[in-house]
C-alpha cells in the first residue's frame, strides 16, 4: 500500500513541476536558513570540546558594584573570584581566567595580532583541550608565574609553518614565552576556550591585580552534578557578601552571582539583573520566533496544497468511486506531501552545508567549524516532517469530508 | 442481488427542496440490463448514485444481497463499491495527470494486490476494449471515443457485478456510441455482468433487457 503510494505521489509530483517546483523551493529555503540556525543555536548552547561538561557548569561573568555616587558593571576581577570561588566547597573543579586581549607580535617584519589570554592550571582540567603536541602549564608554572605557554595550532602555523612548536619560544606584546603545548583551534562561538595564546596569569599577578574585585577576568566552577547547584550558589552568594571593600566611598556593595551559561546568554538577551535565570524564557522565545517563521511557508503550502485539492476533486470523486475509503485518501495525500517535504528537506539540509561550509571559510567566525551533526540532522529532519504534517492535515481533513458526487461533478467550492 | 426499496431522495438547500426521487422500486439481478431514460431532471443520475453506494436515500432503503446498505460505515462501503461496482460516466472523469494504464489501475489499488498482477490485470482489461496500443498515452492525447473506452477498462478492471453508467454516450458521436454500446452489450452476454445505462437514446435503450422510465423523479411503467 505505501509503495504504491508513493508511486503515486511521485508520479503526480512529476507531472506537476511548477506547483512541485513553487513548494519545493519555498520549502527547501526556509528548513535550510532554519538549519543554519539551529547548527549555530547548538554550537553555542552545546559547544563540544574543550566546554563538554558545560551541564555541570557553572560560571561568575558580570560582577555590578553600587556606591552613593556610581554604579559599575564590568566582569569579576582577580580577587574577588580568587577570594570567593578559588575554594568553594563541594566543586569538583575551580579555574579564575582572563577575558582575553588582542596582543601584537613581529615576525619577521610581518605583524600578528594573537588572542591572548591568562589561565591558572586548573584551566587545563576543567575544560577538555584536544592537545596536537606536548601538554599544558600546571598550577605550579602559574604560582611561580612561569614564561610558558600554550598555543593553538592556527599560531603555530605563523610563528613555526608545518614544524613543531614544543621547546620553542615567541615573542608577544614584548616578552617571551616558551611553548610546552599545542591545542586545536577553538572557534569563538565557545568564548570560555576561544584564544590564540594561553600563559599563566601568574607572569602577570601584580599586587594590585591580585585584590581587584573589578575587571578583566571570569571563572567557572565544575560540579559534581546539577544537584549541588544551589549549594554552591548559596554559598557563593554569601562570600560575596562578605567581602569588604577597602575603597568605602566609592562602592559599598558587589553583585556577583554563578550562573549556566544559558542563564548568562538569557540575561544578556533580555537586559535584567545578574543572577536571574531567564533561560527558560530564553529557549520559548527561541521556539516561538522559529515557529512563527515557519508559519508563512507553512500557510503558503497550506494555500497552495488546498487549491490543489480543489483543482483535483474530480479526481477525489473518482478514487471515491472506485473504492477508495476516506481514510486511504487521507493517507495517499499525507503521503504525497511527505514526498514533497522530504525531498524539500533533503534540498533544504545540503543548502544548509554549503551556506554553513561558506561562513566557516569566510573567517567571518574564528576558527568556526559549523557543521551539520547528527543532532542538527535530527532537528532538520523533524521539521521537514512537522512541516509536511502541518501543511497536510488540513487539507487532506477537507478532503476526506468531500462528498463523492459533488467531488465529481466539480461542483466544490 | 441490488434492491430499491420505496426509495426516496429530496435534496435540501437553504432556501429549496427537491423531490428529486419519490417511491422508486428495483431491482437488478445478475445479468440484467437496464436502461433508465428520462427528461432532463427526472432523477436518472440521483437514481444511479444510489445505486452505486455513493449516496444514501431520505426515503425507503437500499439492501445488497439482502442487507441494508445505511447500517455501513465508510470503509465497509467503500471496499463494497471497490468489490462489486464499476462507474462510467458521460465526460469520462480520468484523471488527467496520471497515464491510460495508471488510470485503469485506479481500482485495484484499493485491494491488497502486488503491483505486477495490478499491472497484468490493467493491461488486460484494456486490450478487451481495444486499447492494448495506447496504454502510455495520457487521457488529452485520445479521443472521445478512446476515452471513454479506457473508462470501461477502469470499470471492470476488478471485475464488478454491476456496472453503472450514466450516459455513456452522451459526448460521443452515433458512430463512436455505437461501438460503446457494443462493447457494454459484450460485457453483459459474454461474462454476465449486469449493467444499468442511462441513456437519452431510445434505439440503445431498445437493445437492453428492461427500461426504466423516470418522470419528475417518479417511475412510469
Ligand atoms: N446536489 C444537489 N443538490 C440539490 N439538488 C440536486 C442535486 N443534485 C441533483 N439535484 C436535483 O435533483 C433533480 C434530479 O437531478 P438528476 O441529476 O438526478 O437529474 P437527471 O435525470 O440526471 O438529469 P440530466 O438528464 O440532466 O442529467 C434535479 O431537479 C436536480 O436539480
Ligand atoms: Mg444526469
Amino acid at each position: 500500500m505505501l509503495r504504491s503510494y508513493l508511486l503515486l505521489a511521485w508520479k503526480v509530483l512529476r507531472r506537476r513541476p511548477f506547483f512541485t517546483a513553487t513548494s519545493l523551493f519555498g520549502i527547501a529555503f526556509t528548513l535550510s536558513v532554519l538549519t543554519v540556525a539551529s547548527a549555530l543555536y547548538e554550537s553555542i548552547a552545546n559547544p563540544g570540546e574543550p566546554l563538554t561538561r558545560a551541564g555541570r557548569v557553572l560560571g561568575v561573568y558580570d560582577v555590578r558594584g553600587l556606591g552613593p555616587h556610581m554604579c559599575v558593571f564590568s566582569s569579576p576581577g582577580y580577587g574577588l573570584l580568587d577570594r570567593c570561588a578559588r575554594s568553594l566547597p563541594g566543586a569538583e573543579k575551580v579555574t579564575v581566567f582572563g577575558k582575553g586581549e588582542p596582543m601584537t607580535s613581529f615576525l619577521e617584519g610581518r605583524k600578528i595580532v594573537s588572542q591572548f589570554r591568562r589561565t591558572d592550571g586548573a584551566y587545563w582540567e576543567l575544560l577538555q583541550f584536544r592537545f596536537l603536541e606536548g601538554a599544558p602549564f600546571t598550577a605550579d608554572d602559574d604560582s611561580t608565574g612561569a614564561f610558558v605557554a600554550v598555543v593553538n595550532a592556527t599560531t603555530r602555523r605563523r610563528f613555526f609553518g608545518s614544524e613543531p612548536a614544543t621547546g620553542k619560544s615567541i615573542v608577544l606584546g614584548g616578552r617571551t614565552y616558551r611553548v610546552v603545548g599545542v591545542v586545536k583551534d577553538v572557534p569563538i562561538t565557545c568564548p570560555e576556550g576561544y584564544a590564540d595564546v594561553w600563559t599563566p596569569i601568574g607572569t602577570s599577578l601584580t599586587p594590585d591585580r591580585q585584590k581587584s574585585y573589578l575587571g578583566g577576568y571570569q571563572c567557572l566552577v565544575l560540579a559534581h552534578s546539577r544537584a549541588d547547584f544551589a549549594n554552591l550558589r548559596a554559598e557563593f552568594a554569601r562570600r560575596v557578601a562578605e567581602v569588604q571593600i577597602p575603597d568605602q566611598q566609592e562602592l559599598q556593595t558587589l553583585t556577583a552571582a554563578l550562573e549556566s551559561r544559558q542563564a548568562y546568554v538569557a540575561r544578556g538577551t533580555f537586559n535584567t539583573e545578574i543572577g536571574r535565570d531567564m533561560s527558560a524564557r530564553l529557549s520559548f522565545a527561541v521556539f516561538f520566533v522559529m515557529l512563527l517563521f515557519m508559519t508563512l511557508p507553512a500557510i503558503n503550502l497550506v494555500n497552495l496544497t488546498m487549491s490543489r485539492v480543489l483543482e483535483r476533486s474530480s479526481e477525489i470523486g473518482i478514487r471515491r468511486a472506485f473504492g477508495a475509503s476516506a481514510r486511504s485518501l487521507i493517507g495517499q495525500f499525507l503521503v504525497e506531501n511527505l514526498v514533497l517535504t522530504g525531498i524539500a528537506g533533503i534540498a533544504g539540509l545540503l543548502l544548509a552545508a554549503v551556506l554553513l561550509s561558506i561562513v566557516n571559510r569566510s573567517g567571518l567566525v574564528p576558527y568556526a567549524h559549523f557543521g551539520i551533526d547528527l543532532r542538527v540532522f535530527l532537528d532538520g529532519l523533524a521539521l521537514a516532517l512537522f512541516f509536511g504534517l502541518w501543511s497536510g492535515v488540513y487539507p487532506a481533513w477537507r478532503m476526506s469530508r468531500m462528498d463523492p458526487i459533488r467531488a465529481l461533478q466539480g461542483r466544490l467550492s | 442481488m441490488l434492491e430499491l426499496k420505496n426509495v426516496g431522495k429530496v435534496y435540501r438547500t437553504e432556501r429549496l427542496e427537491t423531490q428529486a426521487l419519490e417511491g422508486i422500486n428495483l431491482k437488478v439481478r445478475p445479468g440484467d440490463f437496464l436502461a433508465v431514460m428520462g427528461p432532463s431532471g427526472s432523477g436518472k443520475s440521483t437514481l444511479l448514485h444510489l445505486l452505486g453506494l455513493l449516496d444514501q436515500p431520505t426515503q425507503g432503503m437500499v439492501e445488497l444481497d439482502g442487507r441494508q446498505v445505511m447500517d455501513h460505515d465508510d470503509v465497509t462501503l467503500s471496499h463494497l463499491r471497490n468489490e462489486m461496482l464499476g462507474f462510467v460516466f458521460q465526460s469520462f472523469h480520468l484523471v488527467a495527470d496520471l497515464s491510460v494504464l495508471d488510470n485503469v489501475e485506479i481500482p485495484l489499488l484499493y485491494r491488497p494486490l502486488s503491483n505486477r498482477v495490478r499491472r497484468d490485470l490493467a493491461l488486460r482489461s484494456l486490450g478487451r476494449v481495444g486499447l492494448s496500443s495506447r496504454v502510455h498515452h495520457y487521457p488529452s492525447q485520445l479521443s472521445g471515443g478512446q476515452q471513454q473506452r479506457v473508462a470501461i477498462a477502469r470499470a471492470i478492471v476488478g471485475s464488478p457485478r454491476i456496472l453503472l453508467a450514466d450516459e455513456p454516450t452522451g459526448n460521443l458521436d452515433s458512430q463512436t456510441g455505437e461501438e460503446i454500446i457494443a462493447i457494454l452489450e459484450e460485457l453483459n452476454r459474454k461474462e454476465g455482468m449486469s449493467v444499468v445505462m442511462v441513456t437519452h437514446d431510445q434505439r440503445f435503450a431498445e437493445r437492453t433487457h428492461r427500461i426504466i422510465r423516470l418522470f419528475d423523479g417518479r417511475q412510469i411503467n
